[in-house]
């Protein structure tokens, strides 16, 4: 968070403290499991519940959607009383590493298993600063055969080194 | 079959030639992962997981358990050298171990806790084959509502007794039962959370949830962490290698009182693990010393006890997963749900349906531990070598891994994409707090204590009583209740505490 910046250079001590009060660690991850919990609940209600004798597929996860929202209700106001602020997620990471993954899943069956590694390679790469494009390029020439000798000749994975072209 | 059938039987099947080649693969890469601070071990079996596919069952633990007591010896070479713990379990290491290198000991300090993991393993394996045959007997007169009782007990403890925040943990398994119950429901053949996707009929495949929370995020979460370039003080030759006379004496005891530590931890379910018994066994050497001022300045018995209970926790570890089904902490989850993916369902029958893998696995943990003793002496500066690699080259390398070995699970882009979502959330849940470790053992269990629950109910016809009107499940609920209880005081002392320090 930037501090707050007018006020004849004095800084705001209260608007901050009530920003960051909602961006506490504690109060967010109660908040999420609170959240999920209370989905949880709402999905199962469609399923039958059935008797204590005879459970239908309802009985279990409505318990559990309980426990979830339950237990983030209590985290989260407990965490009233923290001071601990949100992690900063790594953005730039997290997109290229996922990013990397998708492109490998879209691609590894229409360009073929060697492509699909190279374009993961470089895409996941793409998280730190500055990129290595050196090694990158190192690690591709050794690891693309090296994981389809590994997978796909030994452990006889089906697909294709190159499928150029194909459906 | 006899205690000598069974050993017999165990070194026919752990001396095959397979075998032996997983078991080799799987405590080198253990090392290996051990001695890289940069990976986890739960990293590294995640990632190796799909193998053990395409492998028979017993190879694939053999392979799996390796790396797991490898990376037991490996970690603490990094604390020793480097002061950075190679793995959790050898964080209490750093304690005396460093002090011992700053002193040019460190030669020493590696070889006796190389000695010290070996005798830790054996008295652990000892025990394993001792007390497996007649728990998993008793076992077989357990009824569903013990099980439940067991795997509820199992979760509480893995949700509570985790640092700092239980309730977060217990949302953590609850997510995790969530997870795993994903998918046609056995008994009644409903479909539950599949919001239609074919794919997902058969639940999330254990790869994709183990490499989503311990290799996607683990990976995102360390790529551009500030990192020191570890400085290696000294040069470790073969002669330092030599431990002193008084070094040994020093660490028989030391030895024998972690063993002991380990082992006793190791067997509880949900306690934790190596992690656990180091400190514990680091905290009663530390009380039955007669110079407990020594120990942070490089005591010999600061690395031997805890090194040996670690060793002892991760072998002893096993005895609960492979006799009652119920595994202690996230690796052993993983080594279930591997079993589960083979269509071995683990539990007291195992020992006398399979009794090659039991057997066979357990003669390989003696093998395998000789294989690191002696790997580990004249490979120790290959070793101190390895923590001179930069890990930013290996997170491409196991970004590729993960994708691979999703794909090959069953050859479906789809179980890829899903890798990439759930690795985002687990990103995202984890940097909040949540814990990857008690949402696997959920995960693994969802099914299984469902199943029991549902099971004891309908024995019962719908009376709940019956969990505590049955002796076992009412002690293993009264134990949960327990915990559950005492973690609360904990939690609140610690409030008050926290509170009057604050003003």
């Amino acid at each position: 968070m930037t501090r707050a910046q007018g006020g004849f250079g004095r800084p705001q001590p209260r608007r901050e403290d009530a920003m960051n009060a909602l961006l506490r660690k504690d109060l967010l991850a109660g908040l999420a499991a609170l959240a999920l919990g209370a989905a949880v609940v709402w999905i199962s209600l469609d399923y039958r519940l059935g008797t204590p004798a005879r459970m239908g597929p309802g009985m279990f996860p409505l318990a559990l959607g309980v426990v979830l929202s339950l237990s983030g209700l209590g985290a989260a106001l407990f965490a009233l009383r923290s001071v601990e602020p949100a992690p900063a997620l790594r953005v730039r990471a997290m997109l290229a590493v996922t990013g990397a993954l998708v492109l490998f899943a879209l691609t590894v069956e229409r360009l073929g298993f060697i492509p699909a590694s190279v374009i993961l390679i470089f895409v996941s790469g793409l998280a730190e600063t500055p990129v290595q494009w050196r090694a990158l390029a190192l690690l591709s020439v050794i690891l693309a055969p090296a994981a389809y000798a590994l997978f796909v000749v030994f452990l006889g994975i089906p697909a294709p080194a190159f499928a150029w072209g194909a459906p | 079959m006899s205690f000598a059938d069974g050993l017999l039987l165990g070194f026919e099947t752990a001396l095959s030639a397979q075998n032996l080649l997983y078991c080799l693969l799987g405590v080198t890469v253990g090392m290996v992962v051990g001695v890289l601070p940069g990976i986890g071990h739960l990293t590294a079996i995640s990632l190796l997981l799909p193998l053990t596919f395409h492998a028979p069952v017993t190879a694939g633990l053999v392979m799996l358990a390796g790396i797991y007591y490898g990376a037991q010896y490996g970690g603490s070479i990094a604390s020793i050298m480097v002061n950075l713990p190679g793995t959790a379990s050898s964080a209490v290491i750093c304690l005396d171990g460093y002090p011992m290198t700053k002193q040019g000991r460190a030669g020493a300090a590696l070889i006796i806790t190389t000695l010290a993991s070996f005798f830790g393993s054996l008295v652990a394996i000892m025990l394993l084959v001792a007390l497996s045959p007649p728990l998993a007997r008793a076992a077989l007169s357990f009824h569903s509502a013990d099980y439940f009782a067991m795997m509820a007990l199992g979760l509480v403890a893995a949700g509570t007794l985790i640092q700092g925040r239980p309730l977060i943990g217990v949302a953590s398994v609850a997510l995790g039962l969530v997870f795993g119950i994903i998918g046609t429901d056995t008994s009644s053949g409903a479909l539950r959370f599949t919001f239609g996707a074919p794919q997902l009929f058969d639940g999330i495949n254990i790869v994709v949830v183990a490499m989503a929370f311990f290799g996607v995020s683990e990976v995102i979460s360390s790529i551009g962490r500030p990192r020191v370039g570890p400085a290696v003080n000294g040069a470790v030759t073969l002669r330092s290698l030599m431990p002193t006379r008084a070094d040994l004496r020093e660490s028989w005891w030391p030895m024998v009182r972690g063993a002991g530590v380990g082992s006793g931890v190791g067997i509880l379910p949900g306690a934790g693990g190596g992690s656990m018994a180091a400190f514990m066994a680091y905290a009663v050497e530390k009380r039955v010393s007669r110079t407990p001022e020594r120990f942070g300045s490089g005591a010999v018995a600061g690395i031997s006890a805890p090194e040996a209970a670690n060793n002892a926790a991760a072998q002893a570890a096993f005895i609960p997963t492979l006799t009652l089904g119920i595994p202690g902490d996230a690796i052993m989850a993983l080594i279930l749900g591997a079993l589960l993916v083979h269509g071995v369902t683990p539990g007291p029958t195992v020992l006398a349906e399979q009794p090659e893998l039991f057997w066979g696995l357990a003669v390989s943990f003696l093998i395998g531990n000789l294989m690191l003793l002696v790997l580990n002496i004249p490979l120790m500066q290959v070793w101190v070598k390895l923590l001179q690699i930069p890990p930013r080259y290996l997170f491409p390398a196991i970004t590729l891994f993960i994708a691979i070995g999703c794909y090959s699970v069953a050859n479906a882009p789809f179980d890829v994409l899903m890798v990439a979502g759930l690795g985002m959330a687990a990103y995202v849940l984890l940097a909040l707090g949540f814990e990857p470790a008690p949402l696997l053992l959920g995960y693994v269990l969802g099914p299984l204590i469902e199943e029991n629950f549902r099971r004891a109910m309908l024995l019962s016809r719908g009376d709940a009583m019956v969990f505590v009107e049955r002796p076992i499940s009412a002690a293993f609920l009264a134990a949960a209740v327990a915990l559950v209880v005492w973690v609360a005081l904990g939690a609140r002392r610690e409030r008050t505490l926290r509170a009057k320090g604050e003003t």
